[in-house]
């Protein structure tokens, strides 16, 4: 990330919001003082040094992998399901308009635009959660003058404390998962390449039949993202069919023969994408019959 | 995405704008001030000239300077970009040199003067054309216009800008960080 963009040396700060209406989302660009501009800094300060510390080092994004709280995850700008962060991080000489903060209400996310003394540009993107709810709250927010309070008179907007995520020229560093997915449009980007993904894992997993999961994919946004995941993995070649089989009938997951390969039997579509994707799993330390669990997050214990 | 966004996007700092036109007009206020008029005592005359010739320009400065004190900036990559410096030619014989040539002897002639100078400062204000300013080619300042990308992509619309450099020329791909005038106008950061 530090080589991607030159941290101490930011030249210019431009401060932009997304609104969302019944037309579209347009982006403007809000002009702003330079004290704004200094507290957009001092949130990508807090960024990276979250995303440095959160976690022992920065791991690779999924879009199967279900993140609770903050995370130092990071993603491949250039990939499909990027496509939404990436037509965002490309977004140049926006419109200005001061009036875009007078409907918060349809204010999507916030972002800022910085860039370096090399010309290398770095975007920071909040969602708007925050920001809406503070400029609802109007008329009801207080602060000091001299040493009395009153109500502040008129509109407030709340800059938070970290941006959800920001976007360099090669890659996502994700510190919120959930503000990052609510701005990116994974799952609808996964949804419209499900089935071809899919199909494209047969060839990758020769055994498996994708026909009929192609298209009970498409149309499932958890299997959706299953598939976008797993066609992310550099491991496939190494699935072993036997291996499916034993794992399969010890997490209740169903197979049938298609010919001669195996497809999951209905109502098994997601518990197989999951098997494939190392997130079922059967109890194997007791004795016993065996438990098979579920694991929506899970984390590689050490990275090869 | 900038497209669409010009129905939402209010243009601001219309008072601002409306100034700058008046202020590019400095030259004429100028010529009439010292041609003068028989109906007008030179007194009232002159000093409303010169104040019409002043004040304007005086708050064109002050709006630099505050967005320069604010940093209130917007950086553009240039697609495609032209000097028009030569706009200020048109512009003065289009414009200046008929209105200097109108007779203002009598207190109609000047009514019908004003009427017309009031047509052409809307029609500059409605169009943009605030940079038409004699000032900022004393400054060394270029006008050029740009076609800023709105997108890091070759089939992405441009969003056409106004920018006053000192460079000579402003290349495709150059990118401009310039202090905001107005919402079309900006002036290169040194």
């Amino acid at each position: 990330m530090r080589d991607e963009f030159g941290f101490d040396d930011i030249a210019s700060v431009e401060f932009c919001v997304s609104v969302s209406d019944r037309e579209g989302t347009n982006t403007f660009i809000v002009p702003s003082q330079r004290n704004v501009q200094e507290a957009l800094r001092e949130m990508l300060t807090q960024t990276v040094h979250e995303l440095e510390t959160v976690d022992a080092a920065v791991r690779q994004y999924e879009l199967s992998e279900e993140y609770p709280g903050k995370q130092s995850l990071r993603a491949d700008l250039a990939s499909d399901e990027m496509a939404t962060i990436r037509a965002l991080y490309e977004e140049e000489g926006w419109v200005p308009n001061p009036a875009a903060l007078r409907e918060p209400a349809d204010i999507s996310h916030y972002s800022a635009v910085f860039r370096d003394g090399a010309q290398r540009k770095l975007v920071g993107v909040r969602r708007a959660a925050q920001f809406k709810g503070v400029v609802k709250s109007r008329g009801r927010l207080i602060t000091l003058v001299d040493d009395t309070v009153t109500v502040v008179a008129d509109q407030v907007f709340k800059l938070d404390k970290e941006f959800d995520f920001i976007v360099t020229r090669g890659h996502v560093y994700i510190l919120n998962p959930t503000g990052f997915a609510g701005v990116a449009d994974i799952e609808d980007l996964a949804l419209a390449q499900a089935r071809r993904k899919a199909m494209a894992l047969g060839r990758r997993i020769s055994f498996v039949d994708f026909s009929e999961l192609s298209n009970f994919v498409a149309g499932h946004k958890r299997a959706a993202r299953l598939v976008a995941a797993l066609s992310a993995r550099d491991d496939l070649n190494r699935v072993e069919r036997a291996k499916v089989e034993r794992a399969a009938a010890e997490t209740e997951v169903r197979l049938e023969p298609a010919g001669r390969k195996l497809r999951p039997a209905a109502g098994s579509e997601i518990g197989f994408l999951e098997l494939l994707d190392d997130r079922r799993y059967a109890d194997s330390i007791r004795s016993g019959p065996k438990e098979a669990y579920v694991a929506n997050s899970r984390r590689r214990v050490r990275n090869r | 995405m900038v497209g669409g966004a010009g129905v939402r996007a209010g243009r601001s700092l219309p008072a601002a704008r409306f100034l700058m036109v008046i202020g590019s007009l400095a030259p004429l206020f100028i010529l009439w001030a010292i041609r003068g008029t028989r109906d007008v005592s030179d007194r009232w005359w002159i000093t409303g000239c010169l104040l019409f010739a002043a004040v304007p320009n005086g708050i064109l400065f002050l709006r630099w300077r505050i967005a320069h004190i604010n940093n209130d900036h917007q950086v553009f990559i240039a697609k495609s970009a032209k000097d028009q410096s030569e706009h200020l030619l048109v512009y003065l014989f289009a414009m200046l040199i008929p209105l200097f040539g109108v007779d203002l002897g009598g207190t109609r002639d000047i009514a019908a003067v004003f009427a017309a100078f009031l047509f052409i400062v809307f029609i500059f204000w409605h169009m943009n054309l605030h940079y038409m300013n004699v000032a900022f080619a004393v400054f060394g300042y270029r006008v050029f216009t740009v076609e800023a990308a709105t997108a890091r992509r070759e089939d992405a619309p441009t969003r056409g800008v106004v920018v006053l450099s000192k460079r000579n020329s402003i290349a495709a791909g150059t990118q401009i960080n310039g202090i905001r005038l107005s919402d079309t106008v900006f002036v290169e950061k040194e």
